[in-house]
Parts: C-alpha cells; sequence; structure tokens
C-alpha cells in the first residue's frame, strides 16, 4: 500500500454544465395503475299476456199465437172415440227475439178432421220470464 | 557584422517585416535579456543609454509621437535572432543614465487570434461541447482543456499558435555533443526534477439527457389474451361504456389514444302479439263466438336468467242471461319479469405515451501512467480525481441533440458517445502527459544556434554529464550583460520519464453475430481495444463499451408491443371492492375490477459504465533509471 496522494484539479471551475436534478426513488409500485371498472349485469323486463272469451246467443220466444184442438182417439178402424181426447194447443205463429232484434214464425195452422176439432182459434200465449 | 552585435530600431506598428533596414542602433543598447517561457510571449529588457536631443536634453521615451514599437536582432554567425515587440509599462531608472525598457512580443489583437484559433480547435475528443457549461463556450482558454498544448507566440511575427507540450511541431534541434554545434557549454547545465508524475487520473463524468418518445402501443393483443375468460376475443362481463375512453389516463405518461368498444350480447327486446276469434252462426240465426289475444316480449340473448317475476292479472268471469239468450265467458292473464344477462364487449385499447424520463450514464474511467518512478514505492504517488464532469441535456435541440435520436436508451455506446468517452481520456491523457514532463534540463548552447530555439520545437540533448534527453523546449533566453560583454544563452526543455511503445488496437471477439451479417459498425465485441485516432502517437486505448442500459426495457427505436411495455401484469378481480360503495348497486356481484401497470415514462434511470482504458505510452524523453 503506497502513500498515495489523490488531489483534484483546479483548473477551470465553474465549466461544467448544472447538474441534473437528482434522481428520485425507485418508481412507487403502488402507484401508476390503469384500471377499467365496470359491471356488464344488465337487467331486461319482459312481459306476458293473453285474454281469450267466448260467448253465445240464440233467439227466444216472446209469444205465441195458437189455436186449442181437440184430438179424439181414433181406431185403426178409422172410428171416432168421442169420449177420449186431448186438447192441445198447435201454434199457427210465434213471435222470436233476440236483443232488440224480432222475428215472426208463421206456422200451418192445424186442420180440422175426423178426430180433430178447433176449439179455440189465435189464441195468443206470453211467453213465461 | 560579428557575432553577438545587437541592433536596435524604433518602428511603426505597421512594420511587421524585418528588413535590412531595422539593422540600426536607434538606442545604444548596454545590455539586454530575450526570452520566452512556455505559453507566453516573448519578452525584452533593454538597458539603453538615455536618450538626449542634439542639445543633450533629456527625451521623454513616454512622449506623445514617440514610437514604442521595436525590432530588435542579435547577429548569432549564421542568422539573427529577431524580436518585434511593443513597449510596455514605465521604463525604470528614467532618471540614470541607463534606462531599462520592458518589450513584450504580445500580439495587439491577442484576444481576436485567441478566438479565431480558438474556434479551430473546437473539435472532438479534445473538445466536447456537451460537457461544458454553455456561458463557457466562447471562452479560447477552455478550449485546450483536453489538449497537451498551450498557446504559443510568435515572437516575430506575433502569430498565436498552440504548440505541443510534449513533441515540438516545428522540428527537433540536436545537440549532438559531438559537432562543433552540438556541443553545449559546461557551465549552464542543470536538471531538476519538477515534481513526481500523476500516477493515474480517476475520471468520473455523468451524460443525462431526457428521454423523449411519443407514440402509441396496441393493448388490444395483451388484454383479451390476459383477461380471464376472454379466450382471446372479447371482453366479458364488462359493457362498452365501461372501456376506457379517448384521453383517460392510463399511468404515468400514458393515456388513451384509440379505443372501441361494441356491446356483442343483444338484449333488445322483440315483442310478438296475436289475436283471432271465431263466430260460428246457425241456421236459426243462433250463434257463437271465441275471442282470443295474446303478446309476448322477449329478449333476444340466450342465457338470461330470470331474477323476478310479477303475475298482474289472472282472472275468469262468466255471464249467462237465460232471458236475453246470451252466454260468455272470459279468461285473462298478464304477468312481468326481470331478466338479467352479463354483457361482453368486443373492445381495443391503443395507449399513447409520452415519454420524459430523465436518464443518466455514470462513466468512469482510470487512466495509468506507464512511467519510471522516481519515488522508492512505485505506488507512492499523486493521483488526480477529475470528478466533476457532467454534460448538458443531451437530447435538448439547443444544444444540437448530441444523443442524435432523443429515444436512446443509451448515448455513452453511440458514436457521439464514443467521442465523449474520448474527450475523457483526453482529459485524464492530458493531464498525465504533462505531469509526465518530470525532468527539466537546461542547458547553454552556442549562440551560432540560438537562432533554431523556437517554442514549437524539440531539442534532443546528448551530454556526457546528463546522457541523453529529448524533451520539449520550454524556455530560453540570450542575454547580454554590457559590463563584461558576454552573451549567455540558456535553453531549457522538459523530459518526459514514460517507457515509451504504443497501445495496441485489438480486434476483440464478436458478441453479437458474425461481423460479415451485420457489418463492423453494428457489431458489438467483448475485448476489443480501439486506439483513439485523434491522438497520432497511439498512446492510449480503450475498450467501447456496449450499451447495457439498466433501464426497464422499453426500446422506443423499436414496434412496441402490449408486453413491452407492461410493468404490471393484469389482474381481474370480481364483486364489490371491500369498502368501497360499488357502482353495480344490487349486482355488485358483477363488479368487474381491471388493472394492469404500464411502465412509466417519467420515471429517471441511471446506469453506470466503467471503461476500460489502456495504460498511458508516454515518451521516454529521459531515462530516470539510467542516471
Amino acid at each position: 500500500m503506497g502513500f498515495e496522494v489523490v488531489v483534484r484539479p483546479v483548473v477551470f471551475p465553474n465549466i461544467r454544465p448544472a447538474p441534473a436534478r437528482s434522481l428520485p426513488p425507485q418508481d412507487d409500485p403502488t402507484k401508476g395503475f390503469a384500471q377499467i371498472r365496470g359491471n356488464g349485469a344488465t337487467t331486461v323486463g319482459l312481459s306476458y299476456s293473453y285474454s281469450a272469451s267466448a260467448s253465445s246467443s240464440q233467439k227466444v220466444e216472446d209469444k205465441r199465437r195458437v189455436d186449442v184442438a181437440r184430438v179424439y182417439q181414433q181406431d185403426k178402424d178409422k172410428t171416432v172415440n168421442k169420449e177420449n181426447f186431448v186438447d192441445i194447443e198447435v201454434a199457427n205463429k210465434i213471435w222470436m227475439k233476440s236483443g232488440a232484434q224480432k222475428e215472426q214464425w208463421k206456422l200451418e195452422p192445424v186442420k180440422e178432421e175426423k178426430n180433430i176439432e178447433i176449439k179455440e182459434k189465435d189464441k195468443i200465449r206470453e211467453a213465461q220470464k | 557584422m560579428p557575432a553577438g552585435l545587437p541592433y536596435f530600431a524604433w518602428i511603426d506598428a505597421s512594420e511587421t517585416t524585418f528588413g535590412s533596414e531595422h539593422m540600426r542602433w536607434d538606442e545604444s543598447v548596454f545590455s539586454f535579456e530575450l526570452s520566452q517561457e512556455e505559453g507566453d510571449p516573448a519578452s525584452l529588457t533593454a538597458v539603453v543609454r538615455r536618450p538626449r536631443n542634439v542639445a543633450g536634453g533629456a527625451i521623454g521615451l513616454l512622449g506623445p509621437g514617440r514610437k514604442i514599437w521595436v525590432w530588435f536582432a542579435l547577429d548569432c554567425g549564421p542568422a539573427l535572432v529577431k524580436f518585434r515587440g511593443r513597449l510596455v509599462g514605465i521604463p525604470t531608472s528614467i532618471f540614470e543614465e541607463l534606462v531599462t525598457l520592458e518589450f513584450v512580443a504580445r500580439p495587439f489583437d491577442v484576444v481576436a487570434q485567441k478566438e479565431a484559433l480558438a474556434a479551430t480547435l473546437r473539435v472532438l475528443p479534445f473538445y466536447d461541447e456537451a460537457v461544458i457549461d454553455k456561458a463557457r463556450r466562447n471562452d479560447p482558454e477552455v478550449v485546450l482543456e483536453g489538449y497537451t498544448k498551450v498557446w504559443h507566440y510568435d515572437r516575430e511575427t506575433h502569430l498565436l499558435t498552440v504548440s505541443d507540450e510534449i513533441t515540438g511541431e516545428d522540428g527537433l534541434v540536436e545537440f549532438d555533443g559531438a559537432s562543433e554545434g552540438g556541443k553545449v557549454l559546461y557551465d549552464g547545465l542543470g536538471l531538476t526534477l519538477t515534481s513526481g508524475p500523476l500516477s493515474r487520473v480517476d475520471v468520473a463524468a455523468e451524460f443525462t439527457w431526457t428521454q423523449q418518445a411519443r407514440g402509441t402501443v396496441d393493448l388490444t393483443r395483451y388484454l383479451t389474451s390476459h383477461w380471464p375468460g376472454a379466450g382471446g376475443h372479447f371482453i366479458p362481463g364488462l359493457k362498452a361504456g365501461d372501456w376506457p375512453k379517448y384521453g383517460t389516463g392510463l399511468g404515468d405518461g400514458w393515456d388513451v389514444a384509440g379505443s372501441t368498444a361494441a356491446e356483442l350480447v343483444d338484449f333488445s327486446t322483440t315483442t310478438s302479439s296475436a289475436s283471432g276469434g271465431i263466430t260460428l252462426e246457425d241456421t236459426d240465426d243462433t250463434s257463437s263466438s271465441i275471442q282470443w289475444s295474446w303478446s309476448r316480449t322477449t329478449v333476444n340473448a340466450a342465457g338470461v336468467m330470470t331474477v323476478d317475476k310479477t303475475i298482474g292479472d289472472n282472472s275468469y268471469s262468466a255471464q249467462f242471461d237465460d232471458g236475453g239468450g246470451t252466454a260468455s265467458v272470459s279468461r285473462s292473464y298478464s304477468e312481468s319479469s326481470t331478466v338479467l344477462g352479463l354483457q361482453n364487449i368486443s373492445a381495443t385499447l391503443v395507449a399513447g405515451y409520452t415519454a420524459e424520463r430523465q436518464c443518466t450514464e455514470r462513466v468512469s474511467l482510470t487512466l495509468f501512467a506507464d512511467v519510471q518512478p522516481i519515488l522508492t514505492d512505485p505506488e507512492d504517488g499523486e493521483a488526480l480525481r477529475i470528478d466533476d464532469i457532467r454534460s448538458v441535456n443531451l437530447s435538448d435541440p439547443e444544444e444540437g441533440t448530441p444523443i442524435g435520436d432523443p429515444r436512446r436508451r443509451s448515448y455513452i455506446a453511440t458514436e457521439r458517445g464514443n467521442q465523449s468517452i474520448e474527450h475523457l481520456v483526453a482529459l485524464a491523457r492530458t493531464h498525465l502527459m504533462k505531469r509526465a514532463r518530470v525532468v527539466e534540463i537546461a542547458f547553454a548552447p552556442k549562440l551560432s544556434r540560438m537562432p533554431e530555439i523556437t517554442l514549437r520545437r524539440s531539442a534532443f540533448l546528448a551530454e556526457p554529464r546528463v546522457g541523453e534527453a529529448l524533451g520539449k523546449i520550454i524556455r530560453y533566453s540570450i542575454a547580454l550583460d554590457g559590463s563584461d560583454g558576454r552573451v549567455d544563452c540558456q535553453v531549457s526543455i522538459g523530459c518526459t520519464i514514460g517507457r515509451g511503445g504504443v497501445a495496441v488496437a485489438t480486434a476483440g471477439l464478436p458478441s453479437y453475430c458474425s461481423i460479415d451479417y451485420v457489418g463492423f459498425d453494428y457489431q458489438q465485441f467483448v475485448e476489443r481495444t480501439v486506439l483513439i485516432n485523434a491522438f497520432i502517437d497511439s498512446s492510449v486505448g480503450y475498450e467501447p463499451p456496449a450499451a447495457n442500459p439498466n433501464d426497464d426495457g422499453i426500446d422506443f427505436l423499436s414496434n412496441l408491443t402490449g408486453q413491452d411495455v407492461i410493468d404490471t401484469d393484469l389482474v381481474v378481480e370480481y364483486g364489490p371492492e371491500p369498502g368501497v360503495d360499488s357502482s353495480g348497486g344490487q349486482w355488485a356481484e358483477y363488479d368487474v375490477r381491471a388493472k394492469f401497470k404500464l411502465k412509466s415514462m417519467t420515471r429517471e434511470f441511471s446506469t453506470d459504465y466503467v471503461i476500460q482504458v489502456t495504460d498511458l505510452k508516454i515518451p521516454p524523453g529521459y531515462d530516470l533509471e539510467a542516471v
């Protein structure tokens, strides 16, 4: 080991550029992050509906005009037994309605026969409510 | 005319050429001394008889109108030693019979000459503007820092030049000790050691620049290939609005230069509906009818899940009107639901960077002088430390951008950087060379040889008492003592005590690939030694360093990819972030947080380089070991 002397030259002071700024600490590993945040959840409102209805309508009798006929028993040999009979009402006209709509049905009137006797004609019967 | 006769002629400043008309005696010179030292102009001290007018009265030497320039010449036999100078200062002893006049051969335009000459000397590697403060670059004295040269003033022409301190550029004056003119006088011989030589010079320098770059890096491939579940094609779990927009910051010096995001899942809805009915009309004019309708809204995306369902209506009704002949039934149902699906996006992200990174390369080298030891222990000695060298900002356009391309990672490994290394070597070499001129020998040549002596020459001396010496002439003087008429001539030479030899260049080993493949300039070598061509003496060589920047690896000269600029890899987390209000509300479980870190564009880096240099070969001006 020698007796070395280290010296610095004092020749041209101040000819050097100003020193660069001192180095900062190492990069902070906790900073400088790029972040992408979001939420891809997407809600959608949906709907469903249905409806159905059914209806029916039919004409109903409003009144009728009837002939009252007496029908006697008639045997096979064409003899008429006046003792045994039934009275029936045979409509010759019927008034029908469906809502406000009205119509009339005209029917063939009953005819007198050997065993059929017309007792009353054109009697009006109101439909039962 | 006999040798030893001096001439003294007062002249005008314009008489710059010596002619026979100047061989006159305007003053009676009693004695004189003409001398010049290295780095200084020649001076003449003349003792003359006090000038008088015709009437015998004294003449004021400094009176107005008197000439102050002089041509002085001394006849040395074969030639004249000439001196042109101007009177300086107040003559001394002006009331005595003998007056002492001082003249100096200093050019009146010395400043202009120095500046002009300095301009030609501002060349690498001797002068490196990059390590000189801008305010000091016009200082001509700074120029010589890397040269082993000093200013030289010609004593006749006043031409300012520089002269090497080791080897005279105007040739050699030989005093061989054998020929008649080669002998020196016995008296006047002396040898002194001026100081110990420098054993080494340690140089440390800092080269700094601001690494500047602007550009873009496409991060798309990186993100899609690193995003969990992305499959390399899309980003899952995000909406288009979540994707970073143009201008969004992405880290130190980074922002979004371009981005696109398109949602891949179609959450639009389609509403379908239908209705119909059937009416049956009977022949009796009765009728029956059925009416129905439905409506459904569906989402076009697949894979959704129902998270909520509400039934709004679910009813039946039936009506019968016996009297009116009508009957009806009805059924209705409605529900609303909420479905949930996750959006995916096809996205691109191009990051833009603006780099402003302070880079420093700390270069150190130690140059050892290969000199003869003059102390007991060769390790004893003096080392010089030059550690204040700093560069300007090498990427500053106002400084000429010495680094060339501000994007570079290394300066010192560039061709220009190598020149800066060579400048450091030049500085060290200058100090070592100058301090190696340890031996100073003074001798008295014969007058006839004095016209050959200038401070731009070297001299070789062979004299039995000192042996052989070769050195640069650093001083001379010619003096006449009027009291005895003797003319004394003195010459001093400074001799280096090196061992001689030259540094040897070595080709080194190519470390990159074959030289034939990339050429010599692009190749990198190990153990390669190149000589500094500017030093014609081949005194020193060095190993050019390969660039080995201690930075983050970004090479702005290449096409950067995402992988190149990623500092911390992408991490994607899901669910609410603890302690932070979730943006996802009730669906916080689908929160996505992705983060990654790009390499900082504002960091600072520092790299150390230790330059290997050969020992400095110094001419063997004098062999101390032989004394």
